[in-house]
């Protein structure tokens, strides 16, 4: 008789719980998964960051070797930088591409000197490394400025893992050159 | 006797078909959990990853552009895991470390270190006692790292006559040796290449980060 009288949950009931619990689980997987996603990201712009800091290094020693020794083969890639720049603004978009009328390039550094390279524009697949989706672009200070100075730009872009849109990193640095 | 044949259970169907609706929706959570869980570990590597290595490097060229060319002794550290004494030494601060799982480097009870910043005046864990190098005093080390990460690589490598330090650091999530993510080709020639993460089987995970900077190192000489 008991059991005649016992009322379970219907059939839809018990579908619309599940449903309603399927798309919890969905939903907090999916937000775990952009949350690693961006994590991974992080991660690459750390990556990057560290190539441009290093980039920065470079260029502040081939400005110190010129001014304390006109002679050092570093010293010379400063006036190759210096005699490669103009006034020109820098202009960005989200496409990646060279600011037109720059002539970009990247630094590299071997057992006696640091050398200035003439970039040619990529996006790499992976974390942009100097050379390869990171460049460099100049802008001179206008002329009767004293100091003299030039703003560096250095620039990355590349294609993030797990991500459809292109990664940015800029980074400006001022250095100045009492000697121009 | 009459209470007994009144009694009423469940048909057999009837138990089959809630035994397996259980069991559809143990294996639904079951499954949900472990998805969570390895989400959770790998967002945690990667982070781990990401904050040694970024606060490593940074530490390091800090170092760096403050010592002495001379003061800084690459000499321990080579790139061959296997026999690797693994360990660089700056002059005031010294970074000790063991290459994936080895247990080369120790601290001075016998534990293994995984990666460590050791204050060391006087390069004393870069120089050869008796033919080996002096195991580390865990009161003057701090471990960076945590047993989920692996070192793969770290160079310190002295470049443009001797003024610049390139630091590469190449730190990876812990393999499982039974059935690898990672894979290795120390023979490639460019170091970032050498250990890649293929990816295992089905529920492993991996990630390999490569940092690379350089500093000048001005200390002394201006």
């Amino acid at each position: 008789m008991a059991y005649r009288l016992q009322r379970g949950d219907t059939l839809v009931e018990v579908l619309m719980a599940i449903v309603i619990m399927s798309m919890v689980i969905v939903g907090a997987l999916t937000i775990m998964s952009r949350g690693l996603a961006a994590a991974q990201i992080a991660l690459e712009h750390s990556e990057v960051r560290l190539s441009i800091n290093s980039q920065i290094e470079v260029l502040r020693f081939a400005r110190d070797s010129y001014i304390k020794n006109n002679t050092d083969p570093s010293a010379a890639q400063w006036s190759a930088i210096v005699a490669a720049s103009n006034a020109n603004p820098i202009t960005y978009d989200s496409s990646c591409t060279v600011s037109s009328g720059k002539q970009p390039f990247y630094m590299t550094k071997n057992g006696t000197q640091v050398t200035r390279n003439v970039y040619t524009p990529s996006t790499p697949t992976t974390v942009a490394v100097p050379g390869k989706g990171l460049w460099i672009e100049t802008v001179l200070s206008p002329s009767g400025i004293s100091p003299a100075y030039i703003d560096f730009v250095i620039r990355a872009c590349w294609q993030g893992a797990g991500s459809s849109t292109n990664q940015q990193a800029v980074t400006a640095q001022r250095l100045y050159d009492p000697t121009r | 006797m009459t209470q007994r044949v009144n009694q009423t259970g469940f048909t057999l169907v009837e138990m089959l078909f809630a035994l397996a609706f259980m069991a559809f929706l143990l294996i639904f959570a079951t499954t949900t959990v472990i998805q969570i869980m390895q989400t959770y570990n790998k967002g945690l590597a990667v982070k781990e990853i990401n904050q040694t290595a970024r606060s490593t490097t940074e530490d390091m060229t800090r170092i760096i552009k403050a010592s002495n060319p001379s003061a800084i002794v690459t000499s321990p550290l080579t790139n061959s895991p296997s026999t690797s004494k693994a360990r660089v030494c700056f002059g005031s601060i010294s970074y000790v470390w063991n290459f994936t799982n080895a247990t080369l480097n120790k601290y001075t009870d016998g534990t293994r270190i995984n990666f460590a910043r050791v204050n060391d005046p006087g390069s004393s864990l870069c120089t050869l006692t008796a033919g080996n190098y002096p195991n580390v005093d865990k009161t003057q080390a701090t471990e960076l790292l945590s047993s989920n990460v692996w070192v793969q690589q770290l160079t310190v490598t002295p470049t443009v006559n001797n003024t610049f330090y390139d630091v590469f650091i190449q730190l990876s999530t812990v393999d499982d040796p039974t059935s690898p993510a990672l894979t290795y080709s120390w023979a490639n020639p460019i170091p970032e290449q050498r250990v890649v993460c293929q990816g295992g089987n089905i529920g492993q995970y991996c990630a390999v980060a490569n940092f690379s900077t350089s500093a000048n190192a001005r200390g002394g000489t201006n």
